[in-house]
């Protein structure tokens, strides 16, 4: 009896040892990171991780500001859109300090606290979650870098068919352009950044703008050379083709030669001088030699589209020019923006008509954000002429780094800073007739002059492509009316209803915004960082 | 007593087995040589002491230790993202260990009497400790990744459950039994792995959400607070809220909430605090039933909780919005009085749109009339061929209740989240953490029932 019971006891202490491994059970439902080693995965997380996990999914959203290319911050703090819902504080980001009005009445910021940047500071908590407007920039493009470093890591263990170097070199230049441009943008927003290269892990060493820049150099740098060795052929083509959205590729998107590549590299290499310098210390003679060599009227960028199941983009939600549309549109064109086309300027008419009545927000969300004007969906049909916003399927082209319109007029405020003021001038002609606006600024006019046309097209030549904010702050627009920030003869429209001429607006924004909270909590600054807070205002 | 050891393809790396011990035991005082004989035995009938012990696990889902990429469609193909929400392959299950100790007792009050006769009472301490809590809270957005599910922490609840039952009065045609009910419970997070020492929910109180920390109650709320006194001192500064120069621009109320003077809005602070320990003091229900000879039953059944709270967003949003009829409610402000829209706005407005305020935490202790039942069974009243049984049941439920809740029901329970748990959008889940928000939540209702209990 006695072995009988240990004889069982040893065929069930093996049958236990022996399951042990069946217990060893992949997940057959969805597809495991092994799954990217192969060359149809890489291929498709080339694709998606960079438009999806870049520019899409994130762990927070909020319909009202919706996905990143949908966000306001940018366009809010630039004054070039007004917003009155409170999601993410976003209706006290872009409410000024005070206005005085024509009667010099002071209208002061409702909101609590009133100053923006104490706003800022008091909101940037972890516990605000999805609701501190500074966690998603660098949530988005923090995940970009990750996506394009697990390419990098990755991308040489993969067998591909056909050229392997080649396809192996498209998607590092492909990671190298993203990084650059990742950190680009964290550079030219937040106070100190990290950097990070290794997909699994991150670091608590802050580097100030400076270093930002220089990591963002260095990539850009890494992607021309990687470039530079590689010949055009069909599967440089065919790589290139599936990583980026057949949606995108139409218009002035789709597969660009190196040499293409390269000039759109240095429009973002120029792009980082100017956004990252006051007027005074920019240096006009990098920008002039970088965009000279940047992005030509023929030469293809990169762009977004929307595709009818808003994969990435919606049609009628996914860009800010979307969501300002129509009369009762979430984000409202500002009376500033109305006011910066020149006279007879077509692509005013062309865009913006008349509410039916006069749109006053809620008078305790904000104070400069009253407006008489909507933009209008697909243009009001004049010929020849550039139209903001479309929301049919596929129609809006969103540039989503540099453009030939924003790469002329850096070259032409580069010419009028050196003193090549006709220079400058054709330049800006130029995008004005190539947006059919039927204006043109003469020759002869003075430095002072042209810098005001210039200023005035950067603001409706570039509208809604995410630069308003950086041209408002290097031009010091944002900062404190007393040292020479603010806007005088602005328009405003009061509570009232009154339409105000020569209204002056002191906005007293936060320049760089100080790291989030969601960040900080998890990955505290190690000794030795950079200042993680902006000391100034 | 006994073991239990697991193996599962859900455990952590490795697969380790699991096991979880139990045992329980009890011990008889009324069974004891002496007691037969003694004095006692005559009132205490039966004396019992119990204890037991058990642990017990709840296994990771079957995939959340296994790293996945997702497919998302991207014009005419599909792409591969990174998941916002990353499993953990080193995720372990979560271990909870519970120990009781109780005690039931049977006495006989007033023998050979109609009173009193059968009152049992039995009373159970329990207290229970859960380790390694799966949840997926945040990692810094540098890496790339939302959020990763792991075992983030530890809980531990414990609480005092009593019972008392008596046949009250008993004679041949009529009884009245009663039975009593107490509960108290309370339930703290004990440790947080990494993550800053907090883990943030999404709750649907306010926009602010459920902050957990080591060391605090479960379900605590994080808010602004109004003030009821100019010159409140803030617990962590230990300076007063309102500048002392300030003070004088500030006045109470005549609700009893600090407000500026020429704004007429409310003051509330910067900063968030905790509202207190959500909670309730206790729960008992009261069960009476009576019986009239054999065709009559009557009974009633009132519970009452005690010290509840209850987070009140649905008038948070009718605040806002302006809906809510204490818009039309006129107090006075500094010697004005009017039913002033700008307190009520700044209410909701004041410091953060939709913040979570103590304003709208809210009382919400209530005394219910749970359930009243007549029974009568017309077979035993009159003799009907072929029935045993033919009883008519009136049945109403929820029928009274008495509570200082401003709400439609100190009950109702939002519990659903709507928005991202862990991480996730759009994962509806009764989460844990969600107690105590009314949020358009649908009230209990009164009912009434009639039914028909038949016997052949």
């Amino acid at each position: 009896m006695k072995s009988k019971i240990f004889f069982l006891t040893m065929v069930f202490a093996g049958v236990i040892t022996s399951c042990k491994d069946q217990l060893d059970v992949k997940n057959p439902n969805d597809p495991t990171t092994s799954t990217l080693l192969t060359e149809k995965g890489m291929t498709k997380f080339a694709l998606a991780g960079i438009y999806i996990n870049g520019f899409h999914d994130l762990k927070f959203y909020d319909g009202v500001i919706g996905y990143f290319w949908a966000q306001p911050f940018h366009e809010i703090m630039g004054d070039v859109i007004g917003e009155e819902a409170a999601n993410e504080y976003i209706n006290q980001v872009g409410a000024a300090e005070n206005v005085t009005l024509d009667n010099s009445t002071v209208v002061p910021n409702p909101g609590s606290p009133s100053h923006q940047p104490a706003l800022l500071r008091a909101i940037n908590l972890n516990a605000n979650q999805g609701n501190n407007p500074g966690f998603y920039e660098w949530g988005y493009m923090y995940s970009l870098n990750h996506s394009a470093n697990f390419i990098l890591k990755n991308v040489d263990a993969v067998k591909f068919t056909g050229d392997q170097t080649t396809k192996v070199g498209v998607l590092k230049a492909w990671s190298y352009w993203w990084k650059g441009y990742a950190y680009s943008r964290i550079a030219s927003f937040y106070y100190a950044g990290l950097i990070i290269d290794n997909p699994d892990a991150t670091n608590g060493d802050y580097k100030g703008k400076a270093d930002l820049l220089a990591e963002a150099e260095k990539n850009f740098a890494s992607c021309e050379s990687t470039l530079a060795g590689l010949t055009v052929n069909g599967d440089y083509t065919a790589i290139l083709k599936a990583i980026i959205p057949d949606f995108c590729q139409v218009g002035k998107g789709g597969v660009m030669d190196p040499a293409m590549w390269v000039r759109n590299i240095n429009t973002m290499r120029a792009r980082n001088l100017l956004v990252n310098n006051p007027v005074a210390s920019t240096p006009w003679d990098q920008i002039l030699t970088l965009t000279t060599n940047g992005i030509t009227s023929s030469d293809l960028v990169f762009t977004g589209r929307s595709n009818g199941t808003a994969d990435w983009l919606s049609p009628v939600s996914g860009t800010v020019a979307a969501r300002a549309t129509g009369p009762a549109a979430g984000y409202r064109p500002s009376e500033r923006l109305i006011q910066d086309f020149q006279p007879g300027d077509k692509r005013l008419s062309n865009n913006f008509s008349l509410l039916p009545s006069v749109w006053i927000g809620n008078r305790d969300r904000g104070n400069i954000f009253n407006t008489r004007w909507q933009l209008v969906e697909g243009g009001n049909g004049m010929a020849g002429v550039v139209v903001y916003s479309n929301r049919t399927v596929g129609g809006q082209e969103l540039y989503i780094a540099g453009s030939w319109e924003e790469n002329q007029l850096m070259m032409a405020e580069a010419n009028i800073n050196k003193g090549n003021v006709d220079t400058g001038i054709t330049q800006i002609n130029a995008v004005r007739t190539a947006q059919g606006s039927n204006i043109s600024s003469a020759a002869g006019l003075s430095a002072a002059a042209a810098t005001t046309q210039l200023r005035s097209e950067r603001r409706v030549g570039l509208a809604f492509r995410n630069l308003s904010f950086y041209d408002a702050r290097r031009w010091g627009v944002i900062f404190h009316k007393a040292s020479g920030g603010g806007r005088t003869g602005a328009v405003v429209v009061d509570n009232t209803g009154h339409v105000n001429t020569n209204a002056t607006i002191d906005y007293q924004f936060l320049d760089y915004w100080d790291v989030p909270d969601n960040e900080l909590a998890y990955n505290p600054a190690a000794p030795g960082s950079a200042p993680i807070k902006n000391p100034n205002n | 007593m006994g073991i239990r050891s697991d193996y599962s393809s859900a455990y952590g790396k490795g697969s380790k087995p699991f096991t979880f011990p139990r045992g329980d035991a009890y011990f008889r005082v009324s069974g004891l040589g002496f007691w037969d004989n003694s004095g006692i035995s005559k009132i205490l009938l039966e004396w019992k002491f119990r204890a037991a012990y058990g642990k017990a696990g709840i296994q990771p889902y079957p995939f959340d230790r296994y790293q996945t990429v997702t497919a998302h469609p991207v014009g005419g193909t599909n792409g591969f993202v990174f998941p916002t929400s990353s499993a953990n392959s080193a995720l372990n299950v979560e271990v909870s260990e519970e120990k009781e100790f109780g005690t039931d007792m049977t006495f006989n009050v007033l023998d050979n009497t109609s009173w009193l006769n059968n009152i049992t009472f039995s009373g159970t301490y329990w207290k229970r400790s859960t380790a390694n809590a799966i949840y997926a809270p945040d990692v810094a957005p540098s890496t790339g990744v939302g959020t990763i599910k792991n075992n983030s922490f530890g809980l531990a609840s414990n609480g005092i459950q009593a019972s008392l039952s008596a046949r009250v009065y008993h004679t041949g045609n009529f009884s009245w039994n009663l039975t009593t009910n107490f509960a108290h419970q309370t339930s703290k997070i004990t440790s947080i792995l990494g993550g800053g020492g907090q883990v943030v929910v999404t709750s649907n109180a306010g926009s602010t959400n459920y902050v957990l920390k080591p060391g605090e109650k479960i379900g605590q709320l994080f808010g602004y607070l109004g003030l009821h006194d100019v010159g409140t001192i803030d617990p962590y500064t230990k300076t007063p809220f309102i500048a002392p120069a300030d003070q004088s621009k500030y006045s109470v109320a005549s609700n009893g909430w600090v407000v500026e003077n020429a704004s007429k809005q409310p003051y509330f602070t910067p900063n968030l605090y905790s509202f207190g320990d959500p909670n309730p003091k206790f729960n008992m229900s009261f069960i009476n039933d009576f019986s009239f000879k054999s065709f009559l039953n009557f009974g009633f059944q009132f519970d009452w909780i005690n010290g509840a709270h209850m987070y009140n967003q649905t008038k948070e949003w009718m605040y806002r919005d302006g809906i809510h009829s204490d818009y039309e409610k006129p107090i006075t402000i500094n010697g004005e009085t009017g039913a002033w829209t700008a307190f009520y706005r700044g209410v909701y407005a004041q410091v953060s749109r939709n913040g979570t305020k103590n304003y709208f935490y809210e009382d919400a202790s209530f005394l219910r009339l749970r359930n009243v039942n007549v029974a009568l069974d017309f077979a035993k009243l009159f003799t009907i061929p072929g029935f045993r049984k033919l009883q008519l049941v009136l049945t109403g439920r929820n029928l009274w209740t008495k509570t200082k809740y401003t709400g439609m029901d100190p009950e109702s329970n939002s519990g659903t989240t709507n928005g991202i748990v862990g991480g996730q959008v759009g994962l509806a889940n009764n989460t844990a953490w969600d107690r105590g928000t009314d949020h358009n939540s649908l009230p209990n209702f009164k009912s009434y029932q009639v039914g028909l209990n038949i016997g052949f």
